[in-house]
């Protein structure tokens, strides 16, 4: 007798009661290896989350923090969840974020000291959303013109940006004040943006409209209509006289514009180019925006907790838990929970067969 | 600086990018689009550091290298060949995945020494050759079993009935379905094999070229491996080529800027690899090319029986 394992589609659809508990079943078994990797290496695993747990939501700080690092995660996945839509897989929000922090800070470096905050950030802001949009194009005209695959070229500019800021900031940027330090000089005070309550920015704010804009573009709006259609049904979209190339440079470009503006409000925020400026918040918006399904608000609370694990990761050096748990935690909760949502879409059955004699 | 010792040092630069490229190759002829070789470099760098300093022995450390990097994509092929989750973002959540479980395992060798070396060839008569003597044949032992690997990998593809399978495994699993041969077991094996290969690649680093353990000491040679992999359009002498240009661009920047003097900064010269994968990435797509040099056609794509 042999045993046969075989997943079969299910034939009726699951629902969001039903996704929602998947989800959960998935965060717990990936909190469960994670632990099964801290325990190994000796240490205690419910000390260890409780630890993760205090420096990312445990305190009013913490929480702060948390909500600051939300904004360039949450900005990163809505543009790849809006890519998506069109069925465009852009993984290169890394580069796109350093290439809108390198626009940002070429003006805030070139805008004349008296120019007022209400001058000088925006234009801050704008030169980033321009300068990742203009770093997807790069991907999106070949994308568009001949097919040429948008993963592979956005994963490929990723590291041609991050080169070029390694440039600017070792050599032309490079600050003199700041010994060896890889740092561009800081940009004009006026367009560094300062706390509003506590130590939280005004990226959220940011955030917030971001997630309502894309909440719009999929619920009311043409170009959110064309962006599905020319996705899901390319030749449908053609007859119907939308421009695939249109869309495809669009779409892409307003992907690497929401990277290129969480770029602009991190050199905003801490006023310098540097390479540290982000921790990879390009690669964790793709795991975000896959876990919520790549819908705006779920979005939003999952780039929520993915900061509390990056903010509380680096609270955990403290007890002396390597801090890479947080990173080895962010990769595990998306693979579970792809799993777990995936396998809800099938069932498992077990065959048992007599051996034919 | 003479022109034996650079192309010497080109050729040790090029190793471990030609390890985890020739993994790369035969995981994505097999279809399966592997973005998680980052991580499982990495895994390979540490597991194979901290195998041969609890061993001792470096032969040691290697195989468990290439065992931990086996077993990394075989957890990956579960997830994209078994479960048929996106190959795109599962790749590069095991490639964070790899980089966190490295630097998590790392944490306590990190600085420290290996005590053995792995000591050069001399193959008699060959080593006293003049000019290629010293540039292929004083190195260590894994700088020339790449290269033989290579034309192996090569053979395989292109003279065997199991390297047949393979290509038709990445062009066509329907026809292999139908041929009664197991696709899922074979992007299994494929998988498998290609994560030790890039494993050993990240070994080569830690063990016998630098040798210490330094968190994210791959430092994007991974995705350079990838890229070169692309640049060659799957084609394993291609995959040579590839990865000797990086070696020799990577040996000349550590040349230029040990003497001070430099024709272009090295950071434009890193750029290189990636530069040159976008234009090949580009000329692929133009119909005159297309046909020679396109992807695997089913790369990227899960195989499921019931929606063929």
């Amino acid at each position: 007798m042999s045993l046969r394992l075989r997943f079969e589609p299910r034939l009726r659809s699951v629902g969001a009661g039903e996704i929602a508990l998947r989800i959960a079943f998935g965060v717990v078994l990936a909190l469960a290896a994670g632990g099964l990797v801290i325990a190994m290496s000796g240490h205690d695993p419910v000390t260890a989350y409780q630890a993760l747990f205090r420096g990312g939501f445990g305190s009013r700080m913490a929480f702060e923090g948390t909500l600051n690092k939300a904004v360039p995660i949450g900005l990163c996945a809505l543009g790849i969840a809006l890519a998506s839509r069109a069925q465009l897989t852009n993984i290169g929000g890394e580069g796109q974020f350093y290439f809108g922090a390198f626009t940002a800070t070429a003006i805030g470096l070139a805008l004349p000291e008296a120019t007022p905050g209400w001058i000088a950030i925006p234009a801050v802001l704008v030169a980033g959303i321009i300068g990742g949009g203009f770093w997807a194009l790069i991907a999106a005209v070949p994308k568009a013109l001949f097919g040429v695959s948008e993963i592979l070229s956005t994963l490929m500019l990723n590291y041609i940006c991050m080169l070029w800021v390694g440039y600017l900031v070792r050599g032309p940027w490079a600050d003199p004040m700041a010994y060896s330090f890889p740092y561009s000089p800081p940009i004009i005070d006026n367009a560094q943006m300062m706390p509003l309550f506590g130590s939280v920015h005004g990226g959220l704010f940011l955030l917030l409209a971001a997630t309502l804009g894309l909440a719009l573009v999929d619920r009311g709006s043409r170009w959110g209509y064309e962006l599905r259609v020319s996705g899901d049904a390319p030749e449908a979209a053609r007859y119907g006289g939308i421009s695939a190339t249109a869309i495809v440079i669009s779409a892409l470009c307003f992907s690497g514009a929401m990277a290129g503006l969480a770029g602009a409000v991190e050199l905003s925020t801490t006023g310098r180019l540097q390479l540290g400026l982000s921790p990879g918040y390009g690669f964790m918006g793709i795991l975000v925006a896959w876990l919520a399904g790549g819908r705006a608000v779920p979005i939003l609370i999952v780039s929520i907790f993915y900061a509390g694990l990056l903010n509380g990761g680096f609270s955990l050096q403290v007890s002396r838990v390597p801090s890479s748990i947080s990173t080895i935690l962010q990769a595990l909760i998306l693979i579970f929970v792809l799993a777990a949502v995936t396998l809800s879409q099938y069932r498992l059955r077990i065959y048992r067969s007599e051996a034919r004699s | 600086m003479s022109i034996e010792l650079l192309l010497a040092a080109a050729l040790v630069s090029a190793t471990p990018i030609l390890y985890a490229a020739l993994g790369q190759l035969l995981i994505e002829k097999a279809g399966v689009l592997n973005l998680s070789i980052e991580g499982a470099m990495l895994v390979g760098a540490v597991s194979g550091f901290v195998v041969t300093s609890v061993s001792g022995s470096m032969v040691v450390g290697l195989i468990g290298a290439v065992l931990a990097g086996g077993a990394f994509n075989a957890a990956f092929a579960f997830c994209v060949v078994t479960l048929r989750l996106n190959q795109v973002v599962t790749g590069l959540a095991f490639s964070i995945l790899g980089g966190g479980l490295s630097a998590f395992i790392g944490q306590a060798f990190v600085g420290k020494a290996l005590a053995a070396q792995m000591p050069d060839l001399h193959i008699p008569l060959l080593a006293d050759l003049p000019f290629l003597g010293p540039v292929i044949f004083k190195q260590d032992p894994l700088v020339l079993l790449a290269f033989v690997l290579v034309g192996v990998m090569a053979l395989f593809l292109s003279r065997t009935r199991p390297g047949l399978l393979l290509r038709t495994l990445g062009e066509s699993p329907q026809t292999l379905d139908a041929l009664g041969i197991p696709v899922i077991g074979l992007r299994y094996l494929y998988s498998i094999l290609g994560g030790g290969l890039i494993a050993l690649g990240g070994a080569y680093l830690s063990v016998v070229d630098t040798p210490t353990w330094v968190e994210n000491m791959t430092a994007g040679r991974g995705w350079i491996a990838l890229a070169v992999v692309i640049f060659a359009s799957w084609r394993p002498g291609w995959v040579m080529v590839g990865s000797v240009l990086f070696g020799l661009v990577d040996a000349y920047r550590f040349r230029a800027q040990a003497s001070g003097q430099a024709f272009i900064d090295p950071h434009f010269l890193n750029m290189l690899p990636y530069v040159a994968t976008l234009v090949v990435l580009i000329a692929m797509s133009r119909p005159g090319l297309k046909a020679r040099l396109r992807p695997p056609a089913a790369l990227g794509l899960p195989y499921d029986r019931e929606r063929r």
